[in-house]
């Protein structure tokens, strides 16, 4: 992913952008998820910015904590080690991302799917989409692969509580983890009072609060994921969330629907209202033929995403084309 | 503010519900085993509470509760708005939508009839009333520690405890943690140590004074007739409360009493003298310099050393430091013997066992794994080390992989074990392993600190000072 400005080697060097030339930020950082999460705030004074970043940022690791993957006492591998049939209790918000995650699971028709773990052998999910060794790998053999897909997981609201309803089916939510903990942070920020500030995870998903301080929108410019010096879209973000998805090097994405790796999209891009949703889609639109990203975006509210082939070409679905800035940034 | 969150928040959960209600699960050809639900629905077993304080500690104890099975939030209580909000706003997206919310903790006492027990993780200085209020009312109560910030409202506790018949739990979260287990074990069935002679312990921890946080506090600002009310004469004394005497004990409290109870814990007494040292002089500057709005009252460090004449090590000075000036090596607890030292810490990466060149091998040294930190080399903290080297494995026993499951837990979520124990004790499945009269041992410890600090004088003690009559 290539959202313009954004090194996480090297924050603090350079002020990106988006919020237009001469905005000042103060930013803050922490280490969480296999990823740098980073806020700059626009409009805070230091002692209300810095107690507010320390609550997100604690909001953050807390979403860590029930969501991962690697964690023993995580609410997610309690599931994946509960028998089959056992319910096993989440927290709130845990169960709202399982929740979301088998939403557009079903919506994509497992083109995004939480289970597809067994068809990645032991591949590090949080890495999953950070991989930087740019290794190609294989996925294992894949002829009427049980354990996989959502039908397999079976959530009770009432309860707030989950179950695995066959022994080895595996949720991982790594693929909007990171997008959970934004929303989260964002919400912790909103209550403090925070009015203008954008919220960075890792390369891959961003959030704003507000407006920046003398603009209508965060423009952002996205770069293509293999070249970052080639320039593929800019957008005007006023409210929502984004996130990318893409392969590195000469890899390539599973499609969890047949297990076989695919190839024909570089890099996907999705806006929707929450930055956990826009993880997901983001993730589901580098499987999605064209058909089914149009229906994909029908049936979210304020979903789009924008996408671009081997050959170079993009083509955007929903919302998209209403964010694009046709005015070229500073 | 708050409807429109009300709105958003039935947005989404209509939205959940909607959608589970309408997802068709497709079985395919695949054994399929469906839920039983019925393991975690309110029934007979569940055990009903209520959150009283989601402040800071609270809202700790409250995301923990919401993950254990068979216990149900029916209540919420705190006199900040945000706090109402928040924790109303988590447990009626867990299992209950219709849990109520209170700002007067006498509201919910006379309102809530079907209560089994409450959560208190308020400031130090309303434990007493509230504990002594909910016992009489007929419920269990885990209670934050410290149980108060005097002695006499400390006792006054054990002894409503005693005439209710109910539980009291307080919040020494480490007497439920297999490590401390295995630590108390290791000193004293297997005399890994030797005779102890010395033990220190220590939580450094850089905590600056800063203004209150602007924006927030006038979002949520608690008028101040309510204030006054619940004794607190500004929301700067609220939201800072750990600052004033009228409310807390300073970081001997705070901080302190945990790792003072491990000390009386393990080596099997209270201690026999005290003598502490402390003053508040960085954290009056710098309040002043950062133009807090208020003048610290607690010290902002303290420096206690006890004497402990152990039943089973004999006499045993201890040193213990509780700083919040510095976070110079965190915090842990050392006991050292002429055959060997454990150093403990709910950091687990912090923990270690270190054996003397002089004393005899152990029998499952050959298999333990060697640790080294900051320079030393020692043996990993283990508790399952022993069991394993005798061949057994989790797979085989339920009381290992029960242990395991402890272990990991201990490992990242340090409250949840104690509340499970609680909620244990409720159900007649377990002792409760800091019941009130262990508490008021570690209140006597770490207040007689304080008050040897104030006065400069060391304070001799007997075992009937650290029993209530």
């Amino acid at each position: 992913m290539a959202i313009e400005g954004r090194d996480p080697h090297s924050v603090g060097a350079e002020p990106p952008d988006w919020a237009g030339p001469g905005a000042n930020a103060l930013r803050f950082k922490h280490r969480a998820m296999a990823c740098d999460f980073e806020f700059y705030f626009y409009d805070e004074q230091m002692n209300d910015a810095q107690q507010a970043a320390e609550a997100a940022f604690e909001e953050i690791d807390r979403l860590e904590a029930l969501l991962s993957y690697f964690k023993p006492t995580s609410n997610v591998s309690r599931l994946n080690v509960s028998p089959a049939g056992e319910p096993v209790v989440f927290h709130p918000d845990a169960f709202d991302c399982l929740v979301l995650a088998k939403e557009i699971s079903e919506l994509t028709g497992g083109a995004y799917d939480p289970t597809v773990g067994p068809l990645l052998g032991d591949r590090e999910p949080w890495d999953f989409d950070e991989k930087e060794t740019g290794e190609r790998w294989a996925p294992p053999g894949v002829g009427g692969v049980p354990h996989v897909g959502v039908a397999l997981l079976a959530l009770n609201a009432e309860l707030c509580a989950a179950a695995r309803m066959t022994d080895g089916v595996r949720v991982d939510l790594g693929s909007i983890g990171k997008g959970a903990a934004i929303d989260a942070a964002a919400a912790v920020l909103r209550d403090w009072g925070v009015g203008s500030a954008m919220l960075v995870a890792g390369r891959s998903t961003m959030m704003p609060i507000g407006l920046p301080p003398s603009r209508d929108a965060w423009r952002m410019r996205l770069r293509d994921p293999q070249d970052e010096a080639t320039l593929i879209d800019t957008v005007a973000l006023e409210a929502g969330a984004i996130s990318a998805s893409s392969v590195v090097g000469d890899g390539h994405v599973l499609d969890p629907r047949t297990g076989e790796a695919v190839g024909e999209v570089r890099g996907a891009w999705a806006v929707a209202p929450g930055a956990a949703e826009s993880d997901a889609l983001a993730t589901a639109f580098m499987v999605l033929d064209d058909e089914a990203a149009e229906r994909l975006v029908e049936l979210r509210e304020h979903a789009g995403a924008f996408r671009v082939d081997r050959t170079g070409e993009g083509r955007a679905f929903g919302a998209w084309a209403s964010l694009r800035d046709d005015v070229e940034g500073p | 503010m708050s409807e429109d969150t009300n709105h958003e928040q039935a947005t989404t959960d209509m939205t959940r519900r909607t959608f589970i209600k309408a997802a068709a699960f497709t079985t395919g050809a695949m054994a399929m085993t469906q839920p039983l639900w019925s393991q975690v629905a309110a029934g007979k077993d569940t055990i009903k509470i209520g959150m009283v304080g989601v402040g800071r500690q609270g809202k700790i104890l409250l995301n923990y509760i919401l993950q254990i099975p068979n216990v149900r939030v029916e209540a919420v209580c705190d006199i900040w708005s945000y706090s109402q909000r928040l924790g109303g706003g988590l447990v009626k997206r867990s299992n209950n939508p219709d849990v109520r919310v209170y700002g007067e903790y006498d509201e919910m006492l006379a309102a809530e009839k079907d209560l089994d027990a409450v959560i208190i993780a308020t400031p130090d200085f309303l434990h007493e009333p509230m504990t002594n209020k909910a016992l009489a009312a007929g419920l269990h109560v885990y209670c934050e520690k410290e149980m108060s910030n005097t002695l006499a409202a400390a006792a006054s506790m054990v002894t409503a405890q005693r005439a209710s018949g109910k539980l009291l739990q307080i919040g020494h979260q480490r007497r439920s943690n297999p490590y401390y287990q295995h630590a108390y074990r290791l000193m004293h069935n297997d005399k890994f140590c030797g005779d102890v002679t010395v033990v220190n312990g220590q939580w450094n921890q850089l905590k600056p004074l800063r203004p209150l946080p602007a924006k927030m506090i006038q979002r949520y600002s608690i008028p101040q007739d309510v204030l006054e009310k619940h004794g607190y004469g500004s929301m700067a004394e609220f939201y800072d409360w750990r600052w004033f005497n009228k409310f807390a004990g300073g970081p001997m409290t705070d901080l302190g009493s945990h790792q003072v109870d491990i000390f009386a814990w393990l080596l099997d007494t209270p201690p026999k003298s005290v003598m502490a040292f402390g003053n508040a002089h960085h954290a009056i500057a710098e309040a002043k310099a950062n133009n807090v709005g208020f003048v610290p009252e607690c010290f902002d460090h303290t420096l206690a050393y006890y004497e402990f004449d152990s039943p089973a090590f004999g006499p045993v000075s201890a040193f213990y430091q509780v700083v919040l000036t510095s976070s110079h090596g965190g915090f842990y607890e050392v006991f050292m013997g002429d055959s060997g030292s454990v150093r403990i810490s709910e950091i687990r990466e912090k923990s270690m066992m270190l054996k003397e060149k002089v004393a005899d091998a152990l029998a499952w040294e050959d298999q333990a794994e060697q640790v080294t930190q900051g320079g030393d080399t020692g043996y990993q903290f283990d508790p399952l080390k022993s069991r394993k080297q005798k061949g057994q494995t989790a797979e085989a026993n339920p009381e290992l992989a029960e242990m395991e499951e402890k272990l990991e837990k201990a490992k990242s979520k340090v409250h949840l074990l104690h509340l499970e124990n609680f909620f244990a004790a409720i159900r007649g499945d377990e002792k409760l392993t800091c019941p009130a009269d262990v508490g008021y041992e570690t209140a006597v410890c770490v207040l007689k600190a304080n008050e040897s600090a104030l006065t400069g004088k060391k304070i001799e003690l007997t075992h009937d000072d650290f029993k209530v009559a």
